[in-house]
């Protein structure tokens, strides 16, 4: 992972090279997470771009990504690690007439069990463990972003197991002990707020909100990602997304649904907005039944200018 | 000095009802580090991502930053410090050295604009120099002298502010204002003029770090008030809805967690058994029954009469702001009369319960409350829906007007449910006093509590809580 990091306007430039375009803010958090080491939690509404940015930041640092998506009843087996039970019981099964001759000559149960336990525990040894995500960036060579995906849909009891991660970059393991980073990881958590985390977690994180880019934000989003628009087309339909967000939808339209719109536009040659094309890709923006009954009957106030 | 000043800034932050751990501020030491103050926006993003962890706080933090180092701030000093000695316009002219370079045509005082006639007190050179960008430094150093954080009253005012003055040498300016004046020297009327101007700036400081930090001690100081007031006096206090949400939040956090963590049940042998065919017979994975969720049911019944509509208001308010934790309630209000209100809230849904409430006791106002008549209505309307999961709660003084008591409907409504917990707005001292017929009712409730404020209130929603867990 590259290390030295001159400024936040790198940080910024590097981004807007791989067609991320965000704001001081943003770029402030990644440089000072990566300065400092500390995890990152992201909240914002659905589809701001949270998983990208930290897709972003991998590439800017030159690191793998290693990513964890979360959902419930997610759990440590699943996200650190597992025995691999198959192979264990495979290896115990074409074994077994060797433990027949190593035991062989041993005549008490209590015999037997000090002859077994002076192999160790060969079992339960690295060759049967596998890596789950969070293993693998403790385990990594090379230090990899490590990105933890909606956290909020995890278990309150996966978010309690993190804590000694974020703020160690250690894991105990009963079998195996401590596990500490080999290199220690850039950590992002997102999280669509889907309920409260706790206060242990936030704590051992740097916080950025990331809300809906403003106009102008938009815009540069747009002209960096659909090249193809023309600026008028750009400003009127980023303010026609603009308004639509002010209004008391089901979904509100993100980012990405902005962009794919831009480039339907585009296919479809459009050099303005108009009631007409606007109803025939509304289905790209919105994608709720109600919400585009809603939409269409205020049609002609969202496309005011 | 950065350090001092970012301590009392998240001095600060707590105070607006910001939680910052010691962790969180060793954060922010090393973020500032990082990030430097010569950019006051990067600043400010680069602390709120250490110190505010929540979109509320977020926003909060921010007006706090922005009163809070508009005084630090030192480009913005000199002018705060021009806008407090504008009041007094004349006293620039009246000043010897000003008044000596704008032409020595002013009488007698023209020969002393000479350095030679300089005030002797430091302050008073201070003053007559006129460099605003120092006052201002000097002013914010005697303030951190003082420690202005700690004003809490605003009474305290002109103290603190004669303190901070005495930090930047008061005393021999004092002094020498007193000799010039013996003397009947022209100078002391102008150093007088500039010693008002100070104290004007000073008390203007002061207000300022009032404001910041008085406003938000106020602000705890304050909840713990509306927590012991009784509900009656309640009303009065406009934000208190906020702080019953913020309670109820934190209950509702707290066992809604709980409710998520006895959802495993007991062990599934049928299910281990058939997993572990494929393990050799050996119970590898094991299987857990899915514990069946207890649907617990809520009566509630509200007394909503002039001497108790109070205590109804909160716990409906406190009831509605844990319903995404509490099952279906179903709600009554009475007073003359008794009825089903639940579609009240239903139909105003979770934005306007306040309104809803309001709607109830507008609706069910009234006077000679009758118990009796409550109890044999809700038994009527609710023994069919009754069963072993339903708790009953009932609101009210048990003052009955002299009117039979029906404990007999309470028994038969006791006998059904689960349980009756009864709150009381009255001390438990007058249970039974005059009408009360409280201990008529007592035997047939498994709680009775009061309920004079918040914090009774609080613990006993806590009670209903643990128990429909």
């Amino acid at each position: 992972m590259k290390t030295r990091i001159a400024s936040v306007d790198e940080v910024r430039e590097s981004f807007r090279g791989q067609g991320y375009i965000c704001n001081d803010e943003i770029a402030t958090a990644v440089f000072l997470a990566a300065q400092l080491r500390k995890p990152i939690l992201v909240e914002g509404p659905p589809g701001v771009g949270k998983t990208e940015l930290a897709k972003a930041s991998a590439a800017f640092l030159e690191a793998p990504l290693i990513r964890l998506q979360c959902y419930e009843g997610l759990d440590e087996a699943k996200a650190l690690y597992e025995w691999k039970y198959g192979k264990q019981l495979l290896y115990t099964q074409l074994l077994k007439e060797r433990l027949g001759d190593l035991l062989g000559d041993a005549v008490t149960l209590e015999e037997c069990m000090e002859r077994l336990s002076g192999f160790g525990d060969a079992f339960y040894a690295e060759t049967f463990l596998e890596p789950r995500p969070l293993l693998q960036a403790l385990r990594s060579e090379e230090a990899p972003v490590l990105l933890i995906d909606e956290i909020d849909k995890a278990d309150q009891e996966f978010e309690a197991f993190l804590l000694e991660l974020l703020s160690d970059y250690q894991i105990s393991i009963p079998e195996l002990g401590t596990v500490t980073a080999r290199t220690e990881p850039l950590v992002f958590l997102t999280s669509n707020n889907t309920r409260e985390l706790s206060d242990a977690l936030k704590r051992r994180c740097l916080h950025l909100y990331i809300p809906f880019p403003d106009m102008r934000l938009e815009q540069q989003i747009i002209a960096a990602r659909v090249p193809d628009v023309a600026e008028g087309l750009r400003r009127q339909l980023t303010q026609f997304v603009a308004r639509l967000r002010d209004m008391d939808l089901k979904k509100q339209p993100a980012i990405s649904e902005t962009i794919d719109w831009a480039r339907a536009l585009v296919l479809m040659h459009a050099e303005e907005l108009s009631p007409a094309t606007v109803d025939a890709t509304l289905r790209l923006l919105l994608k709720h039944e109600e919400d585009m009954v809603t939409v269409r009957g205020e049609m002609h106030r969202l496309l005011k200018d | 000095m950065a350090t001092r000043i970012l301590t009392e800034f998240i001095k600060a932050l707590r105070g607006a009802d910001i939680n910052v751990s010691t962790a969180e501020s060793l954060d922010a030491m090393q973020v500032a580090e990082k990030i430097g103050y010569a950019d006051r926006a990067r600043l400010r993003s680069a602390l709120s991502l250490a110190l505010a962890k929540s979109l509320p706080d977020k926003l909060r933090f921010e007006q706090c930053f922005d009163d809070f180092f508009r005084f630090v701030d030192t480009p913005d000093m000199p002018s705060t410090e021009q806008d407090a000695a504008s009041p007094l316009p004349p006293q620039d002219d009246a000043r010897p050295g000003q008044g000596a370079g704008a032409g020595g045509g002013t009488g007698s005082g023209g020969g002393e604009g000479e350095p030679a006639a300089a005030a002797e007190s430091e302050l008073g050179q201070l003053l007559e120099r006129g460099d605003n960008a120092e006052i201002a430094q000097r002013m914010a150093a005697a303030a951190r002298q003082v420690d202005l954080t700690r004003i809490t009253v605003i009474t305290q005012k002109g103290l603190f502010a004669r303190r901070m003055m005495m930090a930047m040498g008061l005393e021999d300016l004092d002094q020498e204002i007193f000799r010039l004046t013996a003397a009947r020297d022209p100078r002391a009327l102008s150093l007088r003029a500039a010693r008002n101007a100070l104290r004007e700036a000073s008390i203007e400081e002061v207000n300022r770090q009032f404001l910041l930090h008085a406003r938000e001690t106020r602000q705890q100081l304050r909840e713990e008030v509306m927590r012991e007031v009784s509900l009656r006096d309640l009303a009065e206090f406009r934000d208190v809805r906020l702080l019953v949400e913020k309670m109820a939040r934190r209950l509702a956090a707290l066992h809604g967690r709980r409710q998520r963590r006895a959802r495993r049940g007991l062990l599934d042998a049928r299910r281990t058994l058939v997993a572990s065919v494929r393990h050799d017979a050996l119970p590898a994975e094991l299987h857990w029954k899915a514990r069946k969720p207890r649907k617990p049911k809520l009566f509630v019944i509200c007394d909503v009469s002039s001497s108790v509509a109070a205590a109804s208001r909160f716990l409906l308010l406190f009831l509605s702001a844990i319903n995404d934790v509490l099952p279906r309630v179903r709600s009554f209000a009475f007073a003359s009369r008794t009825g089903e209100v639940t579609d009240y809230f239903n139909e105003a849904g979770s934005a306007g319960t306040e309104a809803a409430i309001d709607r109830v006791l507008s609706e069910y106002a009234g006077s000679g409350t009758d118990y009796g008549d409550m109890l044999g209505f809700f038994w009527r309307q609710c023994e069919a829906s009754l069963d072993r999961q339903s708790t009953v709660i009932i609101l009210g003084d048990a003052r009955n007007n002299d009117l039979p008591a029906a404990q007999q409907d309470l028994a038969r409504i006791a006998e059904r449910s689960r349980q009756v917990l009864w709150l009381n707005p009255e001390g438990q001292n007058r249970w039974g006093t005059g009408d009360s017929v409280m201990p008529m009712y007592l035997p047939y409730c498994r709680r009775a509590m009061p309920c004079r404020n918040l914090n009774q209130l609080e613990r006993f929603v806590e009670v209903l809580l643990r128990d429909m867990k």
